[in-house]
Order: C-alpha cells, then structure tokens, then sequence
C-alpha cells in the first residue's frame, strides 16, 4: 500500500506545489511515512466507530485532479492577504513557513496524512495584526473533484494579533464517486477574533478536518450547519494554547434518507482560565445515522476552566440512529464543567399547546422542528447568512 | 370522570371548583382535545357540533381556549410568530384575511395594554423563561388576541400573587361579553372576589356534587373541602 502511495506522489510531479524551503517537502515525506506504517481509517478504529468511512473510501483512489479555478479571482478586503495556497507556496511566503503543516497532525490520522502528503491548492488568507475586517468575508467552497477519486483541499488562516474576522463557507455537492478529504489549518494570534460559519448543503462525500490553534485571549466561535450530504464527517480540533481564551462551537444537522453526518470536536484547554462551549442539535429522519462526539480535554495546568457541552437530537424515524459520545477527561482540580446529551422525540406536550391555539398538526411539527435549530442560528453574527441560513434550514424541513 | 352534566350559555361565567383530583383539569383537557383520555361515555356539544368528534385544531378555530394549568416553554418558536400564525390560521378557517405584519403588531399592542404584558415577553421564546405569573398572564394574552367564545381556564389563579391575580382577572373580566362564556376552573376561593361567576359547580370525584349561585363559593370558603368530602364521600364508596 505504502509503494502505491509513493508511485502515486513520485508520478504526480509538478502537480504538487514545493516551496524554495524544505519545510513542506519535509512535512509530505513524513505524511507518506505515517500513511505507510498506518494506512488509511477504518472502523476498527475508536475514532471512526459508527463510521461508513471504509464503504466511503472503498475503490476510491487519489485524484490530482481538481478544478480550482474559483481560486483565480479571490477578492479580498484592503490590508488582507488572500490568494491561492499554491501561489502562496510560490511565493514562499513566510507565513506558510511558519504554519503550513504545523497543526494539522498526522499521526495516527491517516486522512491528514493523505491530505498532507497530497494537496494541491486551496486558500491562503492573512489578516495582518490590528485588523479589524468589517465585512465578512466569503471563501469559496471546496475544491471540485475534476474526475472521481478523493481530492486534497488544503487552507491555511492565519488572524493576526489584536485582529478580527469573520469567515463564511458555503459547501455545494460533489460527485457520488468523489470524496473531499479537507483540511483548514488555522491559528488565531493573540487577542484576535475568528467568527467561522459554513454550509454544507447536499455535499456528497467529504471529511473536513479543521485544526485550530488559539494564542492567549483569542476567540473563535464557529457555527456549522449540515443540511444532508451522503457522507459528511466534519473533525474540529482546538487547542486553546493560552490563557484567557473562548471557543464556541455550535452545529446543526437534518439529515434524511440513507445518509450520515457525523461531528467529531476536540477541545484542549491547555492553560488557565479559558472558557468553551459547545452545542450541536440535529434532527434524523428515514434511514438516516448521526454521530456525535465530543472530547473536552482539560489538561493539568488548565485551572478555573469553564467547559460546558451539549448535544440535542430528535430521533423522526423508527430507522434513523444516533450515536452521541460527550467525553470529558479533567487533569485539573478547579474546573467548572459539564456535559449532556440527549436523545427523544418531539414533544407531545409542546404540540398540543400549539394544536390549541388553533394551529394545524403538520405545521406545529414544522414550527417546533424550526425551532430546534434557533439555538444555534441565533449565533450566526452576520445578519444576512444568518437569514439565507435559516431559509435554507426551513427549506429543507419542508421539503420532507 | 362519572357524571358531568353542565351547560354554558353565551354571556355566562361558571366557577368550577373541588379539591385536588376531583376531576377539574381532566374536565378542561377533555375540552380542549388532549389525546390521552379516552371517552367511553357521554357527549359534548357545543354549538350544536359534537365538540368531541374534532382535532384540538379546529376546536381552537371555532373559538374553544384553553388556558393551561401549566404553560408548556416552548424553546425556539417566538412569541409574536406563533401568535400570528395562530391568529391566522383562527381568521383563516372563518373565512377572514389573514392579518398582515402592521395590522397585527397594532393590535398586538392594544391587547398588551389590556393585560399589562411587558412587551419584551412577545419578542422571547414561548413561555421560555417566564416566572409562574409571566405565564399566566401570557395565557390571558393569547386569550385577548384570539377572542375565543369560550374559554376555559385552568387554575390560572394558582401560584400567583395578589397583584397578578388582580390583572388576569380583570383581563378576564374585560373580555367577557354577552356572546361568550368562561369557565373558570379553580381551587382556590380566592379568584372568585375577582371574577364574579354566575354559577358555581363544586366537582368532586369525577362528578359535579353540587351548583348553585355565587354564594356556593362563600360557603365552600366558610366549611372547606371536608364538608364535600364528608356530605359526597359515601357515594363514592357506595
């Protein structure tokens, strides 16, 4: 296996990007190591249990091929650097030095190796320090697999100290014998600011991993919302480095028919006096299986902690599963903690009192399903994604 | 419940009144249509329509209300659009135009006035975080709104202080007019000072024992519940 990766990368030539210093060459002859000793994930492993990662991958092979030229005509705000990772690689751009392949591990993460040992392109986006970007900033989707097979975005954020941004992803669908293997490496500098919203509607097959490395007093609040997609597996992983931190991840998910989305989060609180939250609430129906997994780590030095997790689904279907794992590991002895997650249906109660206020049963159920989702809509900061969300969220409830 | 036999004209107020578990909030579920009680027995017709036949929808649209016990919180559904779609789909069914935003915020506001509602709760969740006699008087809002032509209410005096009380009663009594009726179902005497019923049915074990005019309520607060308990007691063992 590990010979055909090694082919694959030596036949690829100039497809993949080099930089004039060795770091990246390094970071994808480790990556090829890695996928040789460990392969690619399978269910065996704890970590993609309940995954149909393997049927995903089954007879799919590497693509170099992918369409990006969405990536020629980035637009961005004054003091903002925005290109195409390529030609920030070109460049040798100090950032891409510093960052590229820093964060996003690859031991024992067979997927980040892939994506590591093979990527392409994707965007490079530098806010440089005290910047404050006023208006939001829309990323283009994913790249586009040109053939079949899976293809390897790759994006690098970097917000400058005392800066603030606000990212808007909108993730359209793939090819049926495609696979999106993802990964977002991004670090949020001292005191700066990251709001990250993205959409995933009917994606076809993607995993996306997001590394996010925080400096002291950074924020980063991200809201994820899943409307299907046949297999969409989304890993966010944050590690908050310094003190004074805040990290809020919140995600929404309806998913129907045979499809699975499945959120695995990381949070590390590696030092004192940070605070994450997390809510993710979905919504499963037909034949559908959602997977939840949460992992709060509070590391030995992470005193005065505060971690609150929360994971809300409603069960439509008598074939539709749920999997929802909330783990909490605490090396520290002054925490403020907590986890839950919950599994039901809709409430009759709160049906019939809409009902007797003269309000047709279909359109109760619609309302109160609705209303599942505001919770994490009311985080979206940016009024219009806010409302194209929620219409696309109520668009997808009735077309059930 | 064995033995309820009432009968509501438009323009009346009926008291019913008993200790707890006589019947009284099964009696105002049954109206309403909740779906866990069966009717093995007995009919209800309202307007000269079997009541029990229809969905809790429609009983609502042709102008049943039920004041709940215990308003359920309802995260995520905002209170002016669930009550616009209520009214709405109300007006719709009897054949009116739907009200439009400015229409419907305007009236909104008259009936604010009448119940002395703090407009922030119309821009909260529906009940979400309301203290017992927020909710209360949310009731007695809605109630305004959807004019209903009878409406039941479910120990809306309990859990409430003097001052609540005093509003929801007199929004109650503000809305009372000659073509509807009100049940007031209750423990406590004490509602009855604020709104005066024409008759007074004392319900206990699941039948009504006793009706009779307002001055029933004066002698249920002189002697209590035992004196029913006592009097009735036997039959039930019978």
């Amino acid at each position: 296996m590990a010979e055909h990766y090694k082919s694959i990368f030596e036949s690829a030539g100039n497809k993949l990007p080099e930089n004039a210093c060795s770091n990246l060459a390094h970071a994808r002859e480790n990556a090829l190591r890695e996928l040789e000793s460990g392969g690619l994930p399978n269910n065996r492993i704890e970590y993609w249990k309940y995954s149909r990662i393997g049927k995903v991958l089954n007879g799919l092979e590497v693509t170099l091929n992918c369409n990006d030229t969405q990536l020629n005509s980035l637009d961005a705000p004054a003091h903002v650097e925005y290109a195409s990772l390529k030609k920030a690689i070109a460049d040798s751009h100090p950032l891409i030095e510093k960052y590229l392949g820093k964060y996003a591990r690859i031991e024992n993460a067979g997927l980040t190796a892939l994506n590591t040992a093979f990527f392409s392109n994707g965007i490079f986006l530098y806010v440089p320090d005290d910047t404050i970007v006023e208006d939001p900033i829309h990323l283009p989707p994913q790249l586009l697999h040109a053939d079949g097979g899976i293809v390897q975005p790759r994006n690098l954020i970097v917000v400058g100290k005392n800066s603030s941004v606000t990212l808007i992803r909108q993730d359209g669908s793939a090819p049926a014998n495609a696979m999106t293997n993802a990964i977002d490496e991004v670090i949020i500098q001292q005191n700066a600011s990251l709001h990250h919203y993205i959409l995933q509607n009917d994606q076809g097959n993607s995993v996306n991993g997001s590394y996010v490395q925080q400096e002291r007093d950074s924020r980063y609040s991200r809201v994820t919302v899943t409307l299907d997609g046949s297999f969409v597996r989304n890993n966010v992983n944050v590690q908050m480095e310094g003190t004074g931190c805040e990290t809020n991840l919140y995600g929404y998910y309806h998913i129907r028919g045979n499809n699975q989305v499945d959120n695995h989060t990381v949070i590390e609180h590696m030092e004192p006096d940070c605070l994450s939250n997390e809510l993710y609430v979905g919504l499963l129906d037909d034949d559908a299986s959602g997977i939840f997994n949460g992992r709060v780590m509070v590391h030995q030095d992470a005193q005065r902690t505060n971690a609150f997790q929360s994971n809300k689904n409603i069960v439509l279907s008598d074939n539709a599963t749920m999997n929802t794992k909330p783990e909490l590991e605490i090396y520290a002895d002054d925490v403020k903690c907590s986890h839950g997650a919950t599994i039901g249906q809709v409430d009759q109660e709160a049906l019939f009192y809409l009902q007797s206020r003269g309000i047709p049963r279909d359109k109760a159920m619609s309302m109160l399903l609705q209303g599942f989702s505001v919770e994490v809509t009311d985080q979206i900061g940016d009024e219009k994604f806010q409302g194209l969300v929620i219409q696309q969220i109520l668009q997808h409830l009735n077309a059930g | 419940m064995k033995g309820i036999n009432l009968a509501v004209n438009a323009g009346e107020v009926h008291a019913i009144m008993g200790p707890n578990g006589s019947g009284k909030s099964t009696l105002a579920s049954v109206l309403a249509g909740r779906e866990e009680y069966d009717i093995t027995e007995g009919s209800v017709t309202y307007n000269n329509e079997d009541l029990l036949d229809m969905v809790p929808e429609d009983r609502a649209r042709k102008g049943i209300f039920l004041a709940f016990q215990y308003p359920i919180e309802i995260p995520g559904v905002n209170t002016t659009n669930f009550l616009r779609t209520s009214l709405n789909e109300v007006r719709k069914f009897n054949g009116l135009e739907p009200l439009n935003g400015a229409d419907f915020l305007k009236l909104m506001k008259e009936k604010m006035k009448v119940i002395e509602i703090d407009k922030s709760l119309t821009s909260r969740s529906v009940n979400e975080g309301f203290s017992g006699g927020e909710k209360k008087k949310s009731e007695i809002f809605q109630m305004a709104m959807l004019e209903p032509k009878l409406a039941v209410l479910d120990e809306t005096d309990s859990g409430l202080d003097i001052d609540a009380l005093r509003i929801v009663a007199e929004g109650v009594n503000r809305l009372k007019n000659a073509d509807n009726a009100t049940v007031v179902i209750t423990h406590y005497q004490r509602l009855l000072d604020y709104i005066v019923p024409d008759f007074v049915h004392i319900i206990y074990d699941g039948r009504i024992v006793k009706s009779g005019g307002k001055d029933l309520a004066l002698t249920l607060e002189e002697k209590g519940y035992d004196w029913i308990k006592e009097e009735f007691g036997e039959m039930t063992e019978a």
